[in-house]
């Protein structure tokens, strides 16, 4: 009987030892209660340009500025971009360009605008870097783009043809300028003549061609030009007889903002004719010894008709005169196209000019001026 | 016999006490002597609790795509003010009193829109309205001192409250955030996450000592 009472005194003080652990072990490991709850994760990313590389400007010279443009990019987070449009010339630091009410816009995933400040007779090449602002401050922004091809701004335009004269005899006639010349204007006078004999160059211009040809009929071609004076006409001598000439003056207009007189940009006249043809395509054309120069490329027919490009090579047609406007016996016809030549250098392919009548023959001068 | 049922009983004697002596012991029960018994009324005992639930209206999760710098979110006070903040709404629905705080995870991928500088994300953290617990990088610390947070490693137990929490209580834990117009062109494309998460530990037996709201807290045991 002790034996038994001992061995559960035993189990019992064992057991409640074990109690008293576990107690023990509760209350240091998990004392306290609580509770959690988290939140969703909130995300921030930032915007990003496509494409990631600003794409280069390109350039188009207008009559009284430069044209710009080049694919829009665009913000991922469909913000306006703006752009940083910089206009560095040949020589010297760059500027900014398209800025305020001339600042790019943007339409149909192109941004265009147009520089309307270059200085005539430099060459310019141009950037834009596309960037984010706020209010006015620039922030975020892709460097910037490639160099835009070398241009210069157009100094001098076609404007008109004054009225074409007819001479039969060789005495002094007056070729009127064309409405609106005004003082330094660049004038050129063209005349062609059905005799193979000079004109008289007249007081004040400076010849730039005088050739003539026998074969297969006689006819001669002058091309003179000048900065306009305060007259309204030039005292001609053509040097026909009654063969008959054909005068007109051509007037190219400085450009609002070109203080510059307009100077000779070519190297050489390049002067050419041909036997009878439909077509014509002159030998060779001019090469220009000036940035932003007009090459003028001008021809003449022993025939009455309507002279037009058949393949213009960039050249812009710009008149067609003839003897059927003053005198139906006379059959001469002058044409004139011209083309802007960026840079000093090859004025590129030469046109090929068509007329409207029979084939004959023709002559043609090629010049340039800036 | 006897020597049987003294064992016997000296044996049940022992069970109930290392079960913890819950009841009342029934010696004798097995005797068929003469007894009385006098029953108390039943004592109750019913644990209090601690639980959080989700708050009204319906939490915010911002999903921010495509900032700029310049950008902000309504009420940051600079910036666009032009983005929408977020919120996370919760309710404490425990019975027992708590003490409540909330955890702030930054992360960020590559490049980080964060960047724990005055140049990078910046966020303003605060329940209810009142003094950001979050201020642009920093926390405060239990001193009072502004500490920087780092991306990746989360700042615990900043203190909500030093009144406890009573049943259904609710809190706003709003973040409002802002984009620097200084921000470094090679934080385009950049990321950032926050997550929030709060807790309520019970409040008895769980002194707060000095302890401060909106900052860290670390007199409270937490867990």
């Amino acid at each position: 009987m002790n034996k038994g009472r001992s061995s559960v005194f035993r189990v019992s003080v064992l057991m409640t030892l074990i109690v008293a652990l576990n107690f023990v072990f509760v209350e240091t490991s998990d004392a306290l209660w609580f509770g959690t709850r988290s939140s969703a994760i909130n995300t921030f990313s930032g915007a990003t340009f496509s494409p990631i590389v600003a794409p280069s400007v390109s350039s188009t010279v207008g009559d009284g500025s430069i044209s710009l443009s080049w694919p829009s990019v665009t913000l991922s987070g469909g913000q306006l971009v703006s752009y940083s449009v910089m206009r560095t010339p040949s020589t010297g630091p760059a500027v900014e360009v398209c800025t305020g009410s001339n600042a790019p816009v943007h339409n149909g995933g192109v941004s265009s605008c147009s520089d309307t400040t270059a200085t005539f007779g430099t060459t310019y090449t141009y950037t834009e870097q596309p960037l984010t602002r706020s209010g006015v401050t620039p922030t975020w922004s892709l460097p910037a783009s490639a160099a835009s091809t070398a241009i210069a701004r157009k100094g001098w335009v076609f404007d008109s043809a004054g009225t074409p004269t007819i001479s039969t005899n060789n005495t002094a006639q007056l070729v009127a300028y064309p409405a609106g010349t005004v003082q330094d204007d660049a004038l050129v006078l063209v005349s062609v003549s059905d005799r193979n004999a000079a004109p008289t160059l007249p007081t004040g211009w400076t010849q730039l061609a005088s050739s003539g040809m026998t074969s297969p009929s006689a006819m001669y071609f002058f091309v003179a030009w000048r900065r306009a004076d305060a007259g309204s006409s030039v005292s001609f001598r053509s040097g026909t007889n009654s063969q008959g000439a054909l005068s007109v003056v051509y007037r190219y207009k400085r450009l609002s903002g070109n203080t510059a007189a307009p100077v000779v940009a070519h190297v050489a006249v390049q002067s050419s004719n041909s036997t009878s043809s439909s077509t014509f395509t002159p030998p060779s054309n001019v090469t220009t010894n000036l940035d932003g120069a007009n090459a003028l490329s001008l021809v003449a027919i022993s025939s009455d008709a309507n002279l037009s490009l058949q393949t213009s090579q960039s050249y812009v047609f710009r008149n067609t005169s003839s003897a059927s406007a003053a005198n139906t016996a006379l059959g001469l016809s002058i044409g004139l196209a011209d083309k802007f030549v960026q840079s000093s250098g090859s004025a590129g392919v030469v046109p090929t000019w068509t007329q409207s009548g029979a084939a004959t023959q023709w002559m043609s001068v090629a010049i340039a001026f800036a | 016999m006897k020597t049987k049922i003294i064992k016997i009983v000296t044996i049940a004697i022992a069970m109930a006490t290392s079960v913890g002596a819950v009841g009342v012991l029934t010696i004798g029960a097995t005797n068929a002597l003469f007894g009385a018994t006098q029953t108390s009324a039943t004592n109750t005992f019913a644990a209090g609790t601690v639980v959080v639930a989700a708050g009204t209206p319906s939490s915010v999760t911002c999903a921010i795509t495509g900032m700029v710098p310049g950008d902000s979110s309504t009420g940051f006070g600079s910036g666009s003010e032009s983005l929408v903040s977020c919120s996370y709404k919760v309710k404490y629905t425990g019975t027992s009193g708590a003490w409540l705080g909330v955890d702030v995870a930054v992360a960020g991928g590559t490049p980080n829109l964060y960047t724990g500088t005055a140049t990078g994300l910046q966020f303003k953290v605060s329940v209810n309205g009142l003094t950001a617990m979050v201020n642009g990088t920093t926390y405060k610390t239990a001193a009072g001192v502004d500490t920087p947070i780092v991306s990746g490693t989360p700042v615990t137990n900043l203190l909500i409250n030093t009144v406890q929490a009573a049943q259904n209580d609710e809190f706003s834990i709003d973040v409002k955030y802002a984009l620097p117009l200084t921000a470094a062109n090679a934080l385009q494309g950049g990321t950032s996450s926050l997550a929030l998460t709060f807790h309520a530990i019970q409040s008895a037996n769980n002194p707060i000592g000095t302890c401060v709201a909106t900052k860290q807290c670390s007199t409270i045991t937490w867990s």
